[in-house]
Parts: C-alpha cells; structure tokens; sequence
C-alpha cells in the first residue's frame, strides 16, 4: 500500500514544540517547503521586549527565519516573498514546556484552535548529557506529560521525540518499543518510573532547600564576595554574584546526583534517564490516546539540507572529535569494533515527517516507537569514525618524506591502559615542564637581543604553547569521561524496522522529498567532506569559546511591517 | 610508434597505455613504502616497515622485475591498514610524488590519441588508488590496476594483479577493435597485450621486453 506524506499531512493542524532547537529549526525548514499545506502551530518560549506574549514569541520566529543558517536554503529556493507568505500561515504561541499543558489556555477566546489538532509533535527539551536536576525533571519530564495533556484536551494524537539511547546499558539488537523497567536495575531494587521521579523530585527539592543551610549560604557568599574582589566590582553587583554562585551550586550538585542516580539505573547520564522515565510515563498514562515515539540516535551535521555540513549539536560528537584532532593525545579509549550511531539532522527530520505521516494514516493501537538511526542499516564502526577523522586532519605536505614524519601519528582508538597512562605522562610533561621553562625564560630575562635573552624568549614562547596545551588535555579528558559510554560501553545497535518500511512504500515523487536515506549514506564521504568541515565552521567555534560565523540577515518582507494574518482564529 | 596519420580514423579503438613507462617511473614500492610509513600508530608503522625490510633479503635473491616478488613485497607495506587510510594515502601520494611527474612523450602520445579519437585505457602494476586522480586528469575512460585484497576493510597484505587476458576481456565488453588499436607496453608482462592490438609498441622496455620487439618487430621508443 502506497503512503504519501504530502496527502496525508495536508490540511492537518500541528502543534510543535521545540521548533527553535537544533532539530526542530531543520523539520520547521522541511515542512515549510514541503508540506506547505500542513497547518502549523507553534508553542514559543517568548524573546524579550515589552509586547504581548504571543507577539514577541511570533518575533522570535520571524528572527530565527531571517538570521538562521537553517533557513538559507529555503530562502534561496522559495525566495523572500513565498517564504514570508509560508511563515504567516504559521501560528505561533508563547508557552513553557514545564508549566500546565505548556502554559497554553485552551479557554481563552483566540485559542479554540487548541481544539481540534490532528497532532501534537513535542519536541522541547534539555539535550545537555549531564543537564540540572530540577530543569531536566520539568523539562524532558514534566513538558512531556504535559504535552500529552495538551494532547488529550485537543483530541490530538501525541508525536513524542525521544532518543535511542533510553537504552542505557542494554546490550544487542534493541527493539522499537518502550520499555517500563532500567536497563540495568541492582540486585535486589525494583524500578518503577513514577517512583523514580517521585524520588529524583525529592532530590531536587533537597539540594534546593540545601541552599538555606547557614553553612552553605556562608560559603556561597564568601565565594561571590572573593568573585567581586577578583573582578573589581562595586558592592551592588554581590546580589547577582550570588545568584550565579547558587545556580552553579545547583547545577554542580544536581549534577552530579542526578548522573550518579542515572547510572545506578543503568543510563549513562540523567539526559538518557529523563527521557526514558519520560518513555515510561507516556505509555503508562497515554489511555486510549495514540503514541507514536521517535528515537533519534546521535543527530549530526546535516547532509543534503539545509545545506551540507550544517550543525548546533554541540553535545552530539563534536567533543569526541575535536578531542581526538585538537588535544594533545593520540589514542583514546575506546573500542573499535562497536557501532557509532549517527544520523544526519535532515534525515531525522524526514524520518519524523513519516513518523507523524504514519500516526495520521493509521493511529497506533498500542505505542509506536521508531528508531531514526543508522546502526543496524549503515553500521558506522568507531575503528572507520576515529580513522576518517584522523585521516581528514592529515596536512597537505610536499617534498621528500622525511624520518621526522614517522614520529607524527595519527589519532587511533587505543586502550584503556594506555590512555590511563598517556594522561598523566601528558600533564606533567604540559604542566609541569611548561611552568619550568617558564621560571627559566624569567630567570634568563627576555630584554635586550643577546643569545641569553633570545633563548630566553624562545623558552617562554614553548612554555606558553605547553600551557594551551595543558588547557587542550583538560577539554579532551572532560569529552572522554562525557563519551565513554558511547564509546566504550554501549554494546547495542538500533532496530530501524518501521522507519524503513515507510521510506519503502512512498512513491517516487515523495521518496525524494520524504524518503529515508540513511541506509544509502557513504560514511567515506560524508565523514570528511560534510560532518566534519561542518564541526570546523559551525561547533568547534562554540567549544573554544567563539562565535561561528554569523549569518546575514534576510528580511522577510511582509512580515516585517505587516503583522501576520490570524487565519487560524 | 606509429606516425600519426595512422591513428585518424579510428573512433571506438583504443589507446593502452601503461603507466610505468610512458607516463611516470615506477611507483609500487615506494607508494606501499609510504603507505605503510604511515600506519596509524608506531606499532602499525614498524609493523609496515619491519615487514617490508624484513622480507626484501630474501625476496631481493629474485629480481625485482620479477612481479609476483614485488607484489608481495609491496603487500607488506599495507597489511593492516584500513581501506579508508589506503585510499586517502593514495591520493596523497599521488599529490605528494606523482601529480609532477609525468613525462612530456607520454602528454605528446596521449594528445595524439585524443586527437584521433582513441578512447583511453590506462594500466598499471601500482595501485589504482595512487592513480585514480591521474585517470582523471587525462580523462581515460578506463584505469586497469592492482587493488589491495580487504577482508572487513582491512588489507591482508595481498596485492590482485588484472587477470592475464584483461586486455581482451574488455575489448569484448566495451567493444573495442583490438586490431585498429594501440598498445603501449613496459615490460614483458604487457607482450601479451602488445600481440593482440594492431600498432604495437615498447617504451623504455626492460630487457626481455627488447628482445621480444626486436623479434616481433615492434617500435620501440626510448624516453629522454
């Protein structure tokens, strides 16, 4: 039976959440060329300024469409008028994700719309891998529920996005379908997701009332004071100091619970654990309502839109591999035999065009899981990743080979072992023997042209470059412990099954619009030419402190005086 | 050779030319060299390396034209490494070495070719990764060359030569008639070839190769 997207979407009314993050830029991109038949309401945080809610949420909108990379290509294919009469048609809300039904009123006069969606498609949520307790619970939690809620208010079915790695630590093949328990429970401890998040709450609200303690009140003001003494502040900025230093205490100790309590269950972090108890509740609580679940595996550089190379993912791969090409080591832990699940952010969101298309075409009876992933399709092993990467760093060289070049390797998977003792080896020889060489410079005095203050400013310039160095190892060392699981842990693969049977049963007109192609992906090319030029541009800039370059704006030009037309209410 | 009013004319025939030779010196060895210099790490370079001079005593007892002996000298050079690194190193390689060497006889030929209308077979004892961008460059519809044998994307260190009848093989498929083509051989490896096409010729021919034009017949051209 054949099955067209295009149909079966148009005239459809969607609520989205998340359309601003790094996903939901690329689908909201999608859908408004493809499908601009679709009705789309979208659930806004609200961007500053001193108009209505709503309004500033819709200029929010408008902003991302005229200064996103993610929207060049469809400025470029559409041109600035159909675009602009496309982005019009858009509803757009201001809302919350953690507050009730997303902070929408379906009561209010101009909101009947709520009523009568087709689908609510919630995609909101926190991606940081080691994310704040509290926020993380409301967020991926509490915004999921919600969601449902909403959901269940509009007569609409429920597209939730998840991610493949609720698998935590299960081993092999892993099916597309939710699983109630953890993936690796102690002996002897029952998991119950209600109960856990029951728990993880009473967590949060414990480290937030431990913010009262008169012991820790002290410290943090002390720290906040020693940050204004050090910043040469006036007395009035110490309010704020302090309220930086209680988030961050926050942050540390939620943290630091939150993925100690993850991996007693089996996750590798409290990302993976939020969005699993998130899983869990839905099927529980759904009813009679339709689920569909997509799982995307780790979401990268886009491949063929919005453009080739394009990325914000900054917790996906990124660290992994600027730690492999920009760090001091040449060998990281891992095993080079397991599978990296990547998927271009382009193909996930044509996978979630099928998952939404589907739920229309036939409402899922029981929970509809889908994973958009490449690891049983396309296996992508860390042995090829590490070596493409390697290899895309290599320098142009020319001339004769030189005995010098054999001693500059490459990046390789290495051992536990010998990681465990390149580390260490590496911080004393960065640390301390760049602060030796650095006393030495001082001591030899780098004034003057003689040998001694030439040698001397020699000496200061490799001590400075130890230094970076050292900075470098530090970053590599924090990516490594963040991407062990993937790396060296995690041995399972993704079941894509129901992804590629729909891509299978579109006819050609959509295939090429809306067909699945991660199975055909060259990983040779893709790799060097598209994902990694596309870290170099878009998301090493982001790690090392800098902006990526910056967009120039396109004006949509009827929106930009002419409020949009509220066809909707 | 032959002169040049001898190509006109004929449109599906074709130009074989090897490309030690004609168009660059000989780089087998010293491309697996390189290749296996650059292993991924030290372990896989001495590997590379160590294999190589170790086996080259014992190999270098036969001459080094004996090609089944260099084959499996130069597989030493890649056991180990992935298909992606021999395919990038390749193409360095070829960059790095071979991109400015080719010689001027062999533009001249291949212009003259082209000229005629002669479709463009390139082949080779070296690795067709190492060459692929120079099939490129001259535009030839097809390289004939050794390929690394892989077993899960890792080289065994064994080199697969073209079947002896390739020539033949793809005349039969790409319907190319031998007889109104040309061949443009090395060593006595390519006398086969050079009996089957209708013009002929040694370039720079190693010894048994001579002695075989002289007694064939064959022009034989001498590189400056």
């Amino acid at each position: 039976m054949t099955f067209r997207p295009s149909e079966l979407l148009a005239g459809r009314r969607l609520l989205v959440t998340g359309a601003t993050g790094f996903l939901g830029k690329v689908w909201l991109a999608h859908l408004l060329e493809h499908l601009p038949e679709t009705e789309l309401v979208l659930v806004v945080r609200p961007g500053g300024g001193r108009a209505e809610p709503h309004e500033r949420a819709r200029r929010r909108l408008v902003e991302l469409v005229e200064t996103s990379p993610a929207f060049r290509a469809l400025h470029q294919r559409l041109g600035p008028e159909e675009l602009a009469r496309r982005v019009a048609r858009v509803r757009v809300l201001a809302g919350d994700v953690g507050a009730p039904r997303l902070g929408l009123d379906l009561q209010a006069p101009d909101r009947q719309e709520l009523g009568a969606l087709d689908l609510v498609v919630h995609l909101a949520g926190l991606t940081d891998l080691d994310p704040e307790l509290g926020p993380a619970l409301e967020v991926n939690v509490q915004g999921a529920l919600e969601a449902l809620e909403l959901a269940r208010a509009s007569g609409a079915q429920l597209v939730h996005v998840s991610t493949a790695y609720v698998a935590g630590r299960r081993r092999g093949r892993i099916p597309e379908r939710v699983e109630p328990d953890a993936p690796a429970a102690p002996r002897g401890a029952s998991f119950e997701a209600a109960r856990e998040l029951t728990d993880l709450r009473a967590i949060a609200a414990s480290l937030r009332d431990e913010l009262r303690d008169p012991r820790v009140a002290s410290e943090l003001r002390e720290r906040a004071e020693a940050a204004r003494r050090r910043l040469g502040l006036e007395r009035s900025a110490l309010e704020r100091l302090e309220r930086r230093e209680r988030e961050e205490h926050l942050a540390r100790r939620g943290g630091a619970e939150g993925r100690a309590r993850a991996k007693a269950w089996g996750w590798p972090n409290l990302y993976t654990e939020t969005k699993a108890l998130a899983e869990a509740l839905l099927a529980e609580r759904r009813g009679a309502l339709p689920l569909t679940i997509a799982r995307p595996a780790i979401v990268e550089a886009a491949w063929r839109d919005p453009f080739p190379g394009w990325n914000e993912g900054l917790h996906t791969s990124a660290p992994l591999t600027y730690a492999l090409t920009h760090g001091p080591l040449r060998a990281l832990p891992a095993r080079p035999e397991l599978v990296l699940d990547v998927v271009p952010v382009d193909e996930v969101a044509r996978g979630l065009t099928l998952a939404c298309a589907a739920a229309l075409a036939e409402p899922p009876r029981a929970p509809r899981v889908l994973h958009l992933g490449s690891s049983t399709s396309n296996p992508f092993s860390l042995r090829r990743v590490i070596e493409l990467t390697a290899l895309a760093r290599r320098e142009p060289r020319a001339g004769a080979f030189t005995a010098r070049e054999l001693l500059e390797l490459d990046a390789a998977a290495g051992s536990e072992p010998l990681y465990r003792a390149q580390v260490p080896l590496a911080r004393r020889l960065l640390g301390g023997g760049g602060r030796a060489l650095g006393e030495l410079a001082a001591a030899l005095g780098r004034q003057g042209e003689g040998l001694r203050a030439r040698a001397a400013r020699r000496l200061a310039e490799v001590a400075r470059q130890a230094s970076r160095g050292e900075r470098g190892l530090r970053k590599v060392e924090e990516a490594v412990e963040r991407f062990r699981p993937f790396v060296a842990e995690h041995e399972h693969v993704f079941a894509s099954e129901v992804v590629e049977a729909l891509s299978a049963r579109l006819p050609e007109g959509e295939r090429q619009r809306f067909g699945w192609g991660v199975p055909e992906l060259d990983w040779g090319a893709y790799w060097p030419e598209v994902q990694l030029p596309g870290l170099e541009t878009w998301v090493y800039p982001r790690l090392e402190g800098r902006r990526p370059p910056r967009e120039p704006r396109r004006p949509l030009p009827a929106l930009n005086s002419d409020p949009a037309p509220d066809r909707l209410s | 050779m032959k002169p040049e009013g001898d190509l006109a004319g004929l449109g599906a025939a074709a130009a074989f030319v090897r490309v030690e030779g004609l168009l660059l010196p000989g780089h087998l060895l010293r491309s697996a060299l390189y290749l296996g210099a650059n292993a991924p790490g030290l372990g896989g370079r001495a590997a590379a390396l160590g294999g190589l001079l170790a086996a080259s005593p014992a190999l270098a007892a036969f001459s080094l034209s004996d090609r089944r002996r260099l084959r499996r000298l130069a597989g030493y050079g890649l056991r180990g490494l992935s298909r992606d690194r021999i395919d990038a190193l390749s193409r360095e390689y070829y960059e790095r070495f071979l991109a400015g060497a080719l010689r001027d006889e062999g533009r001249e030929v291949l212009a003259r070719a082209r000229g005629a209308g002669l479709r463009l077979v390139l082949f080779s004892r070296g690795l067709g990764r190492a060459l692929a961008p120079l099939a490129d460059e001259l535009s030839a519809e097809v390289l004939v060359a050794s390929e690394p044998e892989y077993r899960d994307e890792v080289a065994t260190g064994r080199l697969i030569e073209p079947p002896a009848e390739w020539a033949r093989a793809l005349a039969e498929r790409e319907r190319i008639p031998l007889l109104a083509s040309y061949g443009y051989g090395h060593d006595l490896a390519d006398a086969g070839l050079l009996e089957a096409v209708g013009f002929p010729c040694a370039v720079a021919p190693d010894p048994p190769l001579r002695r075989a034009a002289r007694a064939a017949g064959w022009p034989v051209l001498e590189l400056s």
